[in-house]
């Protein structure tokens, strides 16, 4: 088992440089924006150049790449405390030629949680990405656990009535749930609940309040609850899908007939002899859900105004600030990754029967 | 030994053709007469065609029948409702033709569909193709590439590289395609390894056959049905993909319109005017629920297990 792990674990360190060379790339396309900020108008020409030179916008493809990823407090090391680098690896000490060494690198790069300065917000990305985890975390959670009980019930008692109307009528949903539109379907719920009933506030996580500040969860279910149906949808149309099939796929085999020859009640067959072994297949389908929760959540949270991730990314994104952006991108890869190995090491903890050698 | 084996066949052929043939029917037979009684599939397709006809005679519509610009602004009509004289399905919030829009951006809606998936499943089919024939390094290598897109939630990657390129139709074809080609990838892939060490193919090997040969004259067409069946649903999630990302203002910019960017500002009239929240985004639905029907019903009717 935890040899398993750490295998699986080392397979995705590929993946995971995979991710950051090909946001880096995208980044590095979309032109420099370090340079768009530097070159205001009314800075003169040579103090431009020293600055260029400083934050090395000119150095090497693969050194700038190497700087982002692993920082360069290890390039440029004062040893002697006057404030200036004296110890120098991958990059010169004096990159500008003035005489006057640099001052000593100060980011500790993306691999150890310094994604630098918001360009927009001038604070560091990483303690604005903490303080928008809870509520997309709120948010994942609620509509992951709304998800997987209804598309599991669903799926359960589409399979015990199979070919009758509920077995039907769910397949079509399924199929239907799939195929809408989800921003559509939550303009649709806010003119509907919103907008004409008024049951529920038309947005936001709260009620504005004037210091940014939420109560508690249970004091502000009521803004909670079109925004989980709608990041939900997804998980429902497929854990019910999934459900069904995994079911039907179970009652064929020999232990069921045994089962049934016993002369159990086909309830008890059903919801514990089928379901039980039915629900392993649809363990392993966590990490999809998790990267589906985090792609619902953007459009979910733009259209509910709900400050989470995705909404701030978004918010970034219109306004170029790409260290926030490559931050929440290479977050949520990493968040995917993990949900892949949680549901492989689900599978084996529920199926004895599976190895992991 | 050899002869031993040979005899048989031609007298297994003998006894083959001296049954009535009339009985014998072609797979596309037996699926044709499946697809006949499947009505769902069938009222799919004939939903999907309304919508294509309509979205390819958009021009002479709107100018023969409507008279009217799908652009052409007119601040005195703002928000009319549906079924106000003059614009069948009213006007949004700059006086457009709200009819005229609509069939405008269908069109560009299914053009970037059907174009997006046919680019998606070149590069999809070429590189699973290599990376299941070749295996080896290769192999490593395409599915490293693969595994590393399929780890980025695709949205925060489309937004990434629609942030890049000018937001014209022709590069948000080239942003979902650079993007979404790892599913046909994983499929060929699968197929193709299912394939590769099979009699034709080592015959063809033996023959002298190229490497490029063999995967295209006598792989491919072998995978050909499956890449046909998954049109349907890669078109349709393109439609969704696009609408997306042209609702959040990543996509088209207006004034062109496309069904995803005719949401985009549509809760800021909620009150004046609901059509502007509905009519779009239902066509979206339709459109790709039909695309899905009909893909399944197509996979069940050409399925040579499934039973009359």
């Amino acid at each position: 088992m935890f040899q398993y792990v750490l295998r699986r674990l080392l397979q995705s360190i590929p993946i995971f440089f995979g991710i950051t060379l090909f946001s880096y790339v995208l980044m590095a396309a979309a032109g420099n924006p370090v340079a768009q900020l530097v070159f205001r108008p009314g800075v003169p020409a040579e103090e431009r150049a020293r600055l260029e030179i400083q934050l090395g916008v000119n150095d090497p493809f693969h050194v700038q790449y190497l700087r982002w990823l692993t920082g360069d407090d290890w390039m440029r090391r004062d040893t002697d405390g006057d404030g200036f680098a004296d110890q120098c690896v991958v990059l010169a000490c004096d990159a500008d030629g003035d005489g006057q060494n640099e001052q000593p690198g100060e980011r500790r790069g993306i691999i150890r949680g310094d994604f630098g300065l918001s360009f927009t917000r001038n604070r560091p990305v990483s303690d604005i990405f903490w303080e928008r985890v809870p509520a997309t975390l709120e948010l994942g959670f609620a509509s992951l656990i709304l998800g997987t009980v209804l598309g599991i019930s669903a799926g359960i008692l589409a399979a015990v009535t199979k070919g009758r109307w509920f077995d039907n009528v769910t397949r079509v949903f399924a199929v239907a749930l799939t195929a809408l539109p989800i921003f559509w379907f939550a303009i649709m719920l806010l003119l509907l609940f919103a907008v004409q009933l008024r049951w529920f506030p038309i947005g936001d996580r709260c009620r504005l309040s004037l210091d940014d500040s939420c109560p508690p969860i249970w004091e502000r279910w009521n803004y909670m609850v079109l925004p989980v149906i709608v990041l939900s949808v997804g998980a429902v149309a497929g854990y019910s899908r999934l459900m069904r099939a995994s079911m039907l796929d179970i009652i064929h085999q020999d232990y069921i007939r045994t089962a049934n020859a016993k002369g159990l009640s086909s309830r008890l067959v059903w919801f514990k002899h089928a379901a039980r072994n039915a629900l392993i297949p649809v363990a392993t389908s966590l990490g999809p859900a998790i990267t589906a929760l985090l792609g619902g959540a953007v459009v979910t949270e733009r259209i509910f105004n709900y400050p989470g991730l995705g909404l701030t990314s978004l918010t970034a994104l219109s306004q170029r600030d790409y260290p926030v952006v490559m931050a929440f991108t290479i977050y949520a890869a990493i968040a995917n990754i993990l949900g892949y190995l949680l549901s492989d090491i689900l599978y084996g903890l529920i199926d004895p029967r599976i190895r992991f050698n | 030994m050899s002869e031993k084996s040979l005899t048989p066949a031609p007298l297994l052929r003998v006894i083959k053709t001296a049954e009535p043939a009339a009985k014998s029917q072609s797979l596309t037979t037996k699926a044709l007469r499946r697809l006949r009684r499947d009505y769902l599939t069938l009222v799919a397709m004939a939903v999907l065609l309304v919508i294509t006809l309509l979205a390819l005679g958009a021009d002479v519509i709107t100018r023969e029948i409507l008279m009217t610009d799908p652009e052409a602004t007119n601040p005195s009509v703002r928000l009319l409702p549906p079924g106000s004289p003059g614009h069948v399905l009213g006007t949004d919030d700059l006086g457009r033709d709200y009819a005229a829009r609509l069939l405008h951006g269908g069109r560009i809606s299914l053009a970037i569909g059907i174009s997006g998936t046919l680019l998606t499943l070149l590069i999809g089919v070429a590189t699973g193709l290599i990376a299941g024939y070749f295996g080896g390094w290769i192999d490593d290598i395409i599915n490293w590439v693969v595994t590393t897109l399929d780890s980025i939630p695709s949205i925060y990657a489309l937004l990434l590289l629609s942030t890049i390129l000018t937001r014209s139709p022709v590069n948000l074809v080239l942003v979902i395609a650079l993007f979404g080609w790892t599913g046909g990838t994983r499929l060929l892939r699968g197929q193709t390894i299912a394939l590769r060490d099979q009699e034709f193919v080592i015959a063809a090997r033996a023959m002298g056959a190229s490497a490029w040969r063999i995967m295209f004259v006598h792989i491919l067409p072998n995978t050909l049905s499956l890449i046909l069946l998954s049109l349907g649903s890669g078109i349709g999630g393109l439609i969704l993909a696009e609408s997306t990302l042209s609702f959040l203002g990543f996509g088209i910019q207006p004034p062109t319109p496309t069904w995803g960017n005719m949401l985009g500002n549509a809760q800021q009239f909620f009150s004046r005017g609901p059509h502007m929240a509905t009519i779009s985004g239902l066509l979206i639905f339709v459109t790709v629920l039909c695309l899905f029907i009909i893909s399944d019903g197509l996979r069940d009717a050409f399925d040579p297990q499934s039973k009359d």
